[in-house]
């Protein structure tokens, strides 16, 4: 037995605990644990199969942003996993010393490691209720079930589990793409790179780093959007939608709240209507979330309901309040916040709706066509985005 | 290559190229098409389970695998009845798809290679119901829960033979497998029909394979599943819950008889699943048939399973007899079963036919020695 076979387990019940950051170690620790016992061919495909299925996963979804809102599981779970490994190894396990007395099989087989994390994932998989938790679990048991197929030499169960895995990593990462919310990704100033690594390294995926913020803010006067692809409006908008929620709920630790953005909004509507209609298709679309909250769904379960969400881009995303940035140079204060929301969410706080914050020209530019907005501002591409946006998020609703 | 194992070989392929004829004919015609191909599958089934393979290496033998065969079949002629034209060409096709790798699961030498061929038609099938704006969730969830019962049955298998953890790690996978409420498969909507029927289909006649390698635990954690699913049934009452809950008293049936080693009576019973169960089981038709009553073959698998019950546990059968009996009380329309005797459309005459056919010739192919 290699230490790698017993700290397999233990790296199951991290990632029943904890979730999915701890795959990519459970992974490697399943492949060494298969390469050091024997160096054969089936050990080598079990060994890249393990790695494949726990890294790439992984990195698929560190571009996402996390949906471990939604998890209302209790501290309990590990425990359950725990307490059937102890049974597992209870009635199947056999003790070293009266294995070898016996004449039986020797080695990793007597702590069914394998089987252990396999009945690890299958708990997170019951027991967990966030999607990405759900897949770390079942790539968990596909890692659980091909350990255990080397250890007995069971090609058949190696084989039937690569297939399995590659069943779940590709419909598992098709619906991460269609549920979950792209992490902000913008290229950092002076050349240094953005993409990926434009988020923390730890892995809460929906970080949002003060760097890329600033990034956001100082490119507002950068590239023109690319068009106005259903991402290139939507994605802003249900980004603005978390950020106002976070707000107010409170601000979670790792979570940036954009106090440039609500503030020139509301200081100067007509300069963002006016630049929003001349430039850039992105800033006229609504700003506020509230505009589409009437539609969305408020309760944790369908935050993150189907939405083939297009990532964040600077360009498409920040230029309404960069430009407005730069045109209000003052800090905001932090009684603007209130006065954000009031301003931004009309329909979602109605408590703290002041009938005379919203200017017209303002409420005109977050609502859609149907609540009087000036027919002449009105171009034709911001009329077929409207009508996009309404069917997209009658979509959304059905999700439920 | 004899004529026998040519109608075999054939016979696992027409499904597939009947998918790809129906995939590719125009939609005004892939309907009739689909018939055609369909009707056509089940005389190769059929003359394939009365001319069987016998002298060839690799292909299955058991004639109950045959006979499932045939239902699958016959169940995906009734799927194509019961559908009008379809414009989504992959979903036109995933009937055929789906029946095709659950008969060519059930016939694999090995049972894991099979449960891998399942996971590869569960896989197929996710991405098509899937692909509409909205259905992602429902496709993680069909994922979820058959990659679950796939791991926990490939566990199961790795644990040594005839243990106890072994045969209920088989036995809880393969009921999340077939469906069985409420461990199975949150299936719902009747386009799940497409794939969830062939697919419960296949994993009851897998789990007959499987059961030498269960031990005692497998067949007794079948029957309470079995039993749990007909209790529950039972007291779930005419609600809109309890008849969505009678949609797989067939397939709870099956278990039972799975695990009681009555392999015919099983059969019978997915008979019943296959042409009366699943979104079928709201026609008066069906309900009576799914509720055992006399013709078809539910009735006459009942019989079955309660000769062969009652030499293996007393207890069980009192317990069986009474679910059965309290589920159908539940699960009779208010209006009774005398309406709609004689289904008016052509898919409801033909499931009828089958069912009181088998009904019949099961039990005397059953005297004649054929199982």
């Amino acid at each position: 037995m290699t230490l790698a076979v017993i700290l397999a387990p233990l790296l199951a019940l991290c990632v029943v605990a904890r979730g999915i950051g701890f795959l990519p170690a459970l992974g490697v620790v399943t492949a060494v644990a298969m390469l050091v016992d024997h160096l054969a061919p089936l050990q080598e495909f079990g060994a890249a199969c393990v790695v494949v299925f726990s890294v790439l996963p992984v990195w698929f979804v560190s571009r996402y942003q996390d949906d471990g809102a939604q998890e209302r599981t209790g501290p309990a779970v590990p425990f359950l996993a725990l307490g059937l490994m102890v049974i597992l190894q209870l009635t199947t396990g056999v003790p070293a010393a009266t294995a070898e007395a016996a004449g039986q099989h020797t080695g990793a087989a007597y702590l069914p490691a394998g089987l252990c994390v396999a009945l690890a994932g299958l708990v997170a998989v019951t027991c967990r209720q966030a999607m990405v938790w759900q897949w770390a679990g079942l790539l968990a048991c596909v890692d659980g079930v091909m350990l255990s197929g080397v250890i007995e030499n069971q090609m058949m169960v190696v084989g039937v589990t690569a297939l399995a895995g590659g069943v779940v990593a590709v419909l598992g990462g098709l619906c991460v793409h269609r549920v979950m919310l792209r992490a902000a990704v913008a290229p950092a100033k002076g050349g240094e790179a953005g993409g990926p690594k434009a988020r923390s390294a730890s892995f809460d995926l929906g970080e949002i780093s003060p760097a890329g913020m600033e990034t956001d803010v100082a490119h507002a006067a950068g590239p023109e959007p690319r068009g106005l692809r259903p991402d290139a409006v939507v994605g802003p908008r249900l980004r603005a939608e978390v950020e106002d929620r976070e707000e107010e709920g409170g601000t979670p630790p790792g979570r940036t709240k954009t106090p440039a953005q609500p503030k020139p909004t509301q200081s100067q509507p007509s300069q963002t209507k006016t630049e929003g209609d001349a430039e850039t298709p992105a800033e006229t679309r609504p700003e506020g979330p509230g505009a589409e909250q009437d539609d969305l769904p408020v309760d944790g379960d369908e935050e993150d309901a189907d939405c083939p969400v297009g990532e964040t881009l600077p360009g498409k995303a920040a230029p309404a309040s960069g430009t407005d940035a730069e045109a209000d140079p003052a800090a905001p204060s932090p009684d603007a916040e209130p006065e954000h929301v009031v301003g931004t969410e009309p329909e979602t706080s109605p408590e703290k709706l002041s009938p005379e914050e919203p200017s017209p020209e303002e409420s005109s530019s977050e609502k859609s066509s149907a609540e009087g907005a000036p027919a002449s501002r009105r171009t034709p591409e911001m009329i077929a985005r409207d009508v996009w946006l309404k069917g997209y998020l009658s979509e959304r609703g059905r999700d439920a | 290559m004899t004529i026998p194992v040519f109608l075999a070989a054939l016979a696992f392929a027409w499904p597939l190229l009947g998918a790809a004829i129906v995939m590719a004919a125009p939609s005004p015609r892939s309907r009739e098409t689909a018939i055609w191909m369909a009707g056509a599958g089940c005389a190769l089934a059929v003359a394939v389970f009365l001319f069987p393979a016998t002298g060839a290496e690799g292909w299955d033998d058991d004639p109950v695998q045959r006979a499932g065969r045939v239902m699958l079949a016959f169940g995906l002629l009734l799927t194509v009845m019961e559908n009008g034209t379809l414009k989504d060409r992959l979903l036109r096709g995933l009937p055929h798809v789906s029946t095709a790798l659950a008969g060519l699961a059930c016939v694999t030498p090995d049972p894991i290679v099979g449960l891998g061929i399942l996971e590869a038609a569960l896989a197929y099938g996710v991405f098509v119901f899937s692909r509409p704006a909205g259905q992602a969730r429902a496709g993680w969830a069909l994922v979820r829960t058959g990659s679950v019962g796939i791991f926990l049955v490939l566990a199961g298998l790795l644990l040594p033979a005839a243990s106890a953890p072994a045969g209920l790690m088989m036995a809880c996978g393969l009921v999340m497998l077939a469906g069985l409420t409420p461990f199975g498969q949150p299936w719902r909507e009747e386009n799940d029909t497409y794939l969830f029927l062939p697919f419960a289909g296949a994993a009851l006649l897998l789990s007959m394979r499987m059961r030498a390698h269960g031990g005692d635990a497998f067949d007794t954690a079948l029957v309470a599943a079995g039993l749990a699913s007909v209790w529950l049934t039972a007291c779930a009452g005419r609600s809109g819950e309890g008849l969505r809950l009678f949609r797989t008293f067939p397939s709870a049936l099956a278990l039972i008889a799975v695990g009681a080693r009555a392999d015919v009576a099983a059969l019978l019973f997915l008979c019943g699943w296959c042409l009366a169960g699943g979104n079928r089981s709201g026609r008066s038709w069906a309900a009576r048939a799914l509720a055992c009553f006399p013709p078809g073959a539910p009735f006459v698998g009942c019989l079955l399973l309660l000769s062969m019950l009652s030499d293996w546990s007393w207890s069980v059968t009192v317990l069986t007899v009474a679910g059965i009996l309290c589920a159908v009380v539940r699960a009779v329309p208010v209006e009774g079963f005398t309406q709609d005797l004689w289904p008016e459309d052509a898919a409801g005459r033909v499931a009828c036919s089958v069912l009181v056919l088998t009904g019949f010739l099961v039990p005397l192919a059953m005297m004649l020695g054929a199982f």
